[in-house]
């Protein structure tokens, strides 16, 4: 018998390593922007919700490389916040880069079950 | 407390978080929360998006070196993952109208059963089965790679597992928690694949029944940047470690650490039941 899957694995390997590895060079960027700036502690015993400035993706990305003069603070979470978003897509990235990957290796079956898996993937992220 | 002290804190419990998350398939999250809750006193809202962070740095985190290692079975993830995103979307429609803290509580139940039975399971996969149509059709089997050599396996009852990973998704759907503990239950008890492939593809699936959740949280403000930053860069050293380490741990080791941690979940679950807040 065959399972001789070492270019998918390898292919489903990199992919998800690559975005490991970018989110936390994002992270680690931030954290020392971060705390370059001697930030004070923040009180997360009260939950202040879409009131804070990490919830709209594009005023993330104006804050974390915007050229206005943001607070180094600000500046320094929002560009971790891009790299936790890049975290949070690496599953459905996983899915998409599956699909060319069972494709590569003429296998109809499973390229029908990651559609399936994909769609309703994005049917329950609209969903919630 | 000074920024960089919680950080720190925050980060340590990670690595734990992290590195039990990917040994047993459950994501690490039983040990994020109550740090971040009971612990430091932290808002519930910004733990339930911690914790998500963390169930997904461990799955994309361990699932790299698993998948290379042959440890994660892609076909098996993916065949299921159509049975657990189906479920958390029913999971997602039903909320509303089900009792969910009778089903909390019963659900813990069934979990303490399932976690005596891991513990008691002498035969670890199956070598030497009859294979139906329907499984062979799907190349569900495969090799692992151990400390003893190249170890093949195959899996039995597939469409059972099939009908139990929809469950687990419904059930992650509705009561937000405990979708790794069934994942596995499912694959070691009725599939009969080996404990080691069980917890190595759940932890490569988890990270897909959590991700439907992500884009919520996001946008309700459950992720703030200060408190998941920490957990992210913790468990995803963690969860590599793990991924290092489980080839080489004995099986009878694995699953009692997973019987002690389902335990905890179970107990979690049957208390918030009982005081009525799920």
């Amino acid at each position: 018998m065959r399972y001789s899957d070492d270019k998918l694995q390898t292919l489903i390997s990199y992919t998800l390593r690559s975005g490991v590895l970018a989110a936390s060079a994002l992270g680690i960027l931030g954290g020392i922007v971060f705390f370059a700036s001697h930030p004070q502690m923040s009180d997360f015993r009260s939950f202040r919700g879409t009131a804070m400035p990490y919830v709209s993706p594009v005023q993330i990305f104006q804050q974390a490389f915007g050229m206005q003069q943001e607070a180094q603070r600000l500046r320094g979470l929002s560009i971790a916040q891009i790299g936790i978003m890049l975290l949070l897509a690496t599953p459905v990235i996983r899915v998409i880069f599956s699909i060319f990957g069972f494709a590569a290796e003429k296998d109809r079956a499973y390229v029908l079950i990651t559609c399936i898996v994909l769609v309703t993937l994005t049917a329950s992220i609209c969903l919630h | 407390m000074a920024a960089h002290t919680f950080t720190l804190i925050v980060f340590l419990a990670s690595i734990c978080a992290g590195l039990v998350g990917a040994l047993t398939g459950l994501g690490g999250g039983i040990i994020v929360t109550p740090t971040l809750t009971l612990l430091l006193g932290i808002d519930i809202r910004y733990a339930i998006g911690a914790s998500l962070v963390s169930v997904i740095a461990t799955s994309s985190g361990a699932a790299a070196s698993y998948v290379r290692d042959g440890l994660s079975n892609i076909r098996i993830g993916m065949f299921l993952e159509i049975a657990t995103t189906l479920g958390a979307i029913s999971g997602a429609l039903l909320a509303s109208k089900t009792p969910t803290t009778a089903l909390a509580i019963i659900f813990g139940v069934v979990l303490l059963h399932s976690a005596w039975q891991v513990v008691q399971t002498k035969v670890d996969g199956q070598h030497l089965v009859k294979v139906d149509r329907f499984t062979a059709r799907l190349r569900l089997g495969g090799v692992y790679q151990s400390v003893e050599g190249a170890i093949p396996y195959q899996v039995m009852r597939a469409k059972a597992g099939f009908a139990m990973m929809y469950v687990a998704g419904l059930l992650s759907g509705l009561l937000g928690i405990g979708s790794g503990a069934l994942k596995v239950i499912a694959m070691d008890r009725v599939m009969g694949i080996p404990f080691k492939v069980s917890t190595a593809t759940s932890s490569f699936m988890i990270g897909v029944t959590g991700v439907a959740s992500a884009a919520i949280y996001l946008k309700r403000g459950y992720i703030h940047p200060m408190i998941a930053l920490p957990v992210m860069l913790g468990v995803i050293c963690g969860s590599t470690l793990g991924a290092r380490l489980l080839p080489r741990l004995p099986v009878k080791f694995l699953r009692r650490l997973f019987a002690i941690a389902v335990v905890i979940i179970a107990v979690q679950m049957i208390i918030h039941g009982l005081r009525g807040r799920i």
